[in-house]
């Protein structure tokens, strides 16, 4: 690969006619329906003015501003120059995770902040974008051929840091997210079969060995509260009683915006991020469950949608890498939510509060918008 | 070329199945919570969210039959804290201080009573008075609870708190009339249901009345007070004149069985009673109902109605008394040991002879003496609406050590254990033309709506002709009138009729020395308006029951006559 071609590729770009608003509308909606859930969610624990940084609801316009334009920026930037950096990307990546170790802002039991002014940062975000870019620009060059077994455990050599180092954290989900995004985007990669397969086995095979040496107490315990979750109603498993108490009593159509006797009340902890899903169970019921699932859905589409019409393997690669991440995080989510899933810090898309995860979102819908808006560029190659 | 051309497109798909089997796992996921067990969780929802109080219904008042309050409740509070509220000292120890200053505790105490209970609300004052309770609440001390509550009053004191009984601290009755009526009394307790937040706290305005309480009926009682006070006063003081461990004082009407008044020595007294002393326990039983003794020469009366009643003697029917009747070789002698000769049925009850009894119940046998007194109600319970009543105990002709010999000691009260209702109940219809009623301590209810509902008197059996309560009446009224007007037994103002009885009490294998001396009496003659039993319990005097007990008979019957403004019918002397 050389830089020669982005001079040619700055003349066939024609502008915003290719921008997939079907990809991006549903994301804008999301946040729409975030904004709504964070202001109920938090009207209980925030009575300040509306226009103030310490109203959660005005801290996420901020940011989801700031996510859009980060989206509009990168989708007229040719995905391929971050295929190009990819590796000091991913480097960055890693050290600032390694960084977070040391230096880093601990809550709810893990370290996974930096305070940078009124803003935390997380790392973890962007690191897993790096992760999707790394991984891409593997797979598309000479000898990442996923079909050879060797350049397939040179993959897993890229993933297995940052989902280490995210592991030790600790943050489990976030391991599981990038642990299924190398998965994803090994099979568009052509994986042989019997490969992925004999991996897999590998893998449950090792299971009770990370289970004895390498999984923390708490996570123990989280999994402990998802087998018996009456096992301690006040103290461990609150939360996830409180979850299921808060969705199960939505029923069909909810109680209404802020009429969530669950959020309301005081009984959801963190309402706003980790447990969002529940407020929007309770107060918009099952209709706004599928409400979310089907913008959730549309995104799916039109994420795959891009991989299919993407001009190369980079962007093919990318552009499921990016697909995966952000549908196992609402997955996670959601199944943390109905107790489907351990506890885990896992915010949901686009419409969880958050900064960083928001941004880093908005940024991988720009690179699907510049792979889908440069398919045709590359096809003619 | 310097991309590498895009692979074929078909594998895009194989992730996206799999994200969309994901999601299918979540939808079915969220049907089941929010569709099949919504129920469920709704109504976890609600109990995280609802605290509830029982609001006490007002607990029915015990009136004594002219009205009179015997016992009532008032409201009160309960004062109540919750623990989590006071988790906090900086909380507490203000709160503390100030609820300390209305109850009259140590702040510091009750900040450790609080912060060291294990469960959310702490009670730690009951039936606190209505106004300072009301301050409590209006102050609005972080973390306390005034609970409305209710508590039981008597006015008269301990007056026939043997018959009321008691209530516990949750309204419920737990001995007497406040037990076997509590499910009258107490009504339908309601409920208030209020929302809380995570605190347990109770929001304000979330409070509303669920179920409105549906107030306790009262009951008019067939004790009058002047009487009960009137009994239990000269109770006392024959107790203590003649030195005995306990008695009783039973007054009722005759033709409705009706009580009049009932006093029992020991009994629950309100103002010494110590509930935490399991050997005071004993004295929420009303001995009067639920303790058996030998009645002693009352039963006679009993021997003679069923003789007369089966016709085998008159009151005039003559036998000849030797002091001596052998049974089967077991002699049995007077009370007295003296020999009285010749006698009529009449002398034998007018001078108590034992040989006499046994020459009736001979002439009965044992299977009619036996029937007689299953119609007199001997050996089961009268019914009487009051808790624990005891049966009696009746040795029985077909029992294993059944001897001959008891069924002559039968006929002068041995062998036999009653109550001394039972005995009063028996004597009653003996004497009010022959009707064996159920002796009852409720004459009425009044519903909260003020309708009153009458308790009819009931009459179980016909165990003897009237003819035959008359001539009992009769012989009875002679047994009394041996004594002139106004002095021993016989009343001063009006005619009467009774019979006394000394029973030495029964211990293991013979009789004890100790003697139970007692005398049931009845005026006025014709028409008893009063029928009543003293009887004292091991008098340590060792008068018998015409001595220490027919006196009292005689005043009580005269004063009790006329309060109930009865025409003496003896004329003023």
């Amino acid at each position: 690969m050389s830089t020669l071609s982005y001079g040619r590729q700055r003349s066939v770009f024609r502008g915003w006619d290719r921008f997939d608003y079907a990809l991006f509308l549903p994301a804008l909606a999301l946040v729409v329906v975030g904004l709504l859930l964070i202001y109920s969610g938090s009207s209980r624990s925030y009575v300040g003015p509306v226009a103030s940084f310490s109203n959660p609801v005005a801290k996420q316009v901020v940011f989801a501003s700031a996510g859009i334009a980060a989206m509009l920026l990168v989708s007229k930037l040719d995905y391929h120059y971050l295929t190009h950096y990819a590796w000091v990307l991913y480097a960055l990546g890693l050290v600032s995770l390694v960084v977070i170790l040391v230096f880093g802002h601990s809550a709810f039991g893990s370290t996974r902040w930096f305070n940078v002014g009124p803003v935390q940062v997380q790392p973890s975000e962007f690191a897993k974008l790096a992760t999707i870019l790394a991984l891409a620009r593997f797979f598309s060059e000479h000898g990442g051929d996923a079909r050879d077994l060797r350049a397939l455990l040179l993959s897993l050599a890229i993933v297995a840091p940052t989902a280490g180092l995210v592991f030790v954290e600790p943050d489990l989900g976030t391991s599981v997210v990038i642990a299924s995004i190398w998965v994803g985007v090994v099979i568009v990669a052509g994986v042989n079969r019997g490969h992925l397969l004999v991996m897999g086995a590998l893998f449950v095979a090792a299971m009770p060995f990370l289970w004895t040496f390498f999984i923390a107490d708490y996570q123990v315990t989280r999994v402990a509260i998802l087998v018996d979750p009456e096992k301690d109603p006040l103290g461990d498993s609150y939360n996830v009683i409180q979850a299921k108490i808060a969705i199960g009593s939505g029923q069909l159509l909810g109680t209404g915006l802020t009429n969530g006797q669950q959020t309301q009340r005081g009984y959801l902890k963190v309402p706003t991020k980790d447990f969002i899903f529940s407020v929007l169970g309770e107060e918009l019921g099952f209709v706004g469950a599928m409400g979310l699932f089907t913008l959730f859905g549309i995104l799916l589409f039109r994420g795959i949608r891009a991989a299919q019409i993407a001009g190369d393997t980079a962007g093919q690669l990318v552009a499921v890498g990016i697909v995966v991440l952000i549908l196992m995080q609402t997955f996670i989510n959601v199944a943390v939510n109905v107790s489907l899933f351990p506890v885990t810090g896992i915010p949901l898309p686009f419409v969880s509060q958050g900064g960083s995860s928001m941004v880093t979102l908005f940024i991988g819908l720009g690179i699907l918008q510049s792979i889908v808006m440069r398919h045709r560029a590359y096809r003619q190659i | 070329m310097t991309h590498q051309r895009a692979r074929g497109t078909r594998r895009v798909w194989v992730p996206a199945a799999f994200l969309g089997l994901f999601g299918a796992v979540i939808l079915v996921r969220l049907v089941q919570l929010q569709v099949f067990e919504h129920a469920r969780y709704a109504e976890a929802a609600r109990a995280e969210l609802t605290g509830n109080e029982t609001i006490y219904a007002r607990r029915g008042s015990l009136l004594d039959r002219n009205g009179n309050v015997l016992a009532m409740s008032v409201s009160t509070w309960n004062i109540s804290v919750s623990s989590r509220v006071w988790k906090l000292d900086s909380v507490a120890g203000p709160a503390s201080e100030a609820l300390g200053k209305y109850l009259g505790m140590d702040p510091v105490q009750l900040r450790s009573e609080v912060q060291q209970a294990k469960t959310i609300d702490v009670v730690v004052k009951r039936n606190v008075d209505y106004e300072t309770g009301r301050q409590i609440e209006a102050d609005g001390i972080p973390g306390v609870m005034a609970v409305a509550n209710s508590r039981r009053v008597n006015p008269d004191g301990d007056l026939a708190a043997g018959l009321l009984g008691l209530t516990g601290f949750d309204n419920q009755g737990l001995a007497g009339l406040e037990s076997s009526y509590n499910s009258v009394l107490q009504g339908k307790p309601g409920k208030t249901v209020y929302e809380r937040d995570t605190t347990g706290e109770p929001i304000p305005y979330g409070e509303y009345v669920a179920v409105a309480p549906q107030p306790g009926d009262d009951l008019v009682l067939t004790i009058d007070r002047t009487l009960q006070q009137m009994a239990e006063t000269r109770l006392e003081a024959a107790i203590k004149e003649h030195k005995a461990k306990g008695g009783t004082i039973l007054v009722l009407d005759p033709q409705t069985m009706e009580i009049l008044a009932l006093a029992s020595s020991p009994g629950l007294k309100y103002s010494t009673i110590n509930l935490n002393d399991p050997a005071q326990m004993s004295l929420l039983n009303n001995p009067s109902i639920t303790n058996v003794y030998e009645p002693g020469s009352v039963m006679k009366i009993v021997t003679a109605s069923a003789a007369i009643d089966q016709g085998v003697v008159t009151p005039d029917t003559t036998y000849v008394d030797t002091g001596v009747v052998y049974i089967y070789g077991t002699p049995i002698y007077n009370w007295d040991n003296s020999t009285y000769g010749r006698q009529t049925m009449t002398g034998v009850l007018q001078n108590s002879i034992n040989t006499g009894a046994v020459f009736m119940v001979e002439k009965l046998g044992a299977a009619t003496f036996h029937k007689y007194l299953d119609a007199f109600g001997f050996g089961r319970p009268t019914g009487i609406d009051y808790p624990g009543e005891a049966a009696g105990i009746v040795r029985r002709p077909w029992d294993k050590d059944w001897s001959p010999v008891d069924l002559a000691t039968q006929s002068f009260g041995q062998s036999i254990s009653v109550t001394p209702l039972q005995m009063l109940t028996a004597v009653a219809a003996a004497i009010n033309g022959g009707k064996l009623m159920k002796p009852h301590l409720v004459k009425a209810h009044i519903a909260s709506d003020g309708t009153r509902t009458e308790v009819q008197p009931v009459v179980e059996s016909q165990p003897i002709k009237p003819e035959t309560s008359a001539t009992i009446r009769s012989m009875l009224g002679q047994v009394i009138s041996q004594d002139p007007p106004g002095t021993g037994r016989n009343p001063r103002l009006y005619t009467a009729g009774g019979k006394s009885g000394t029973a030495n009490v029964p211990v293991w294998n013979g009789y004890d020395d100790t003697q139970i001396a007692s005398f049931v009496g009845f005026a006025p003659l014709e028409h008893p308006r009063i029928l009543m039993l003293i009887k004292l319990d091991q008098n340590q005097d060792f008068q018998t029951g015409t001595v220490a007990a027919g006196p009292i008979f005689r005043t009580f019957a005269d004063d009790a006559l006329q309060y109930l403004g009865v025409k003496p019918d003896k004329g003023t002397p």
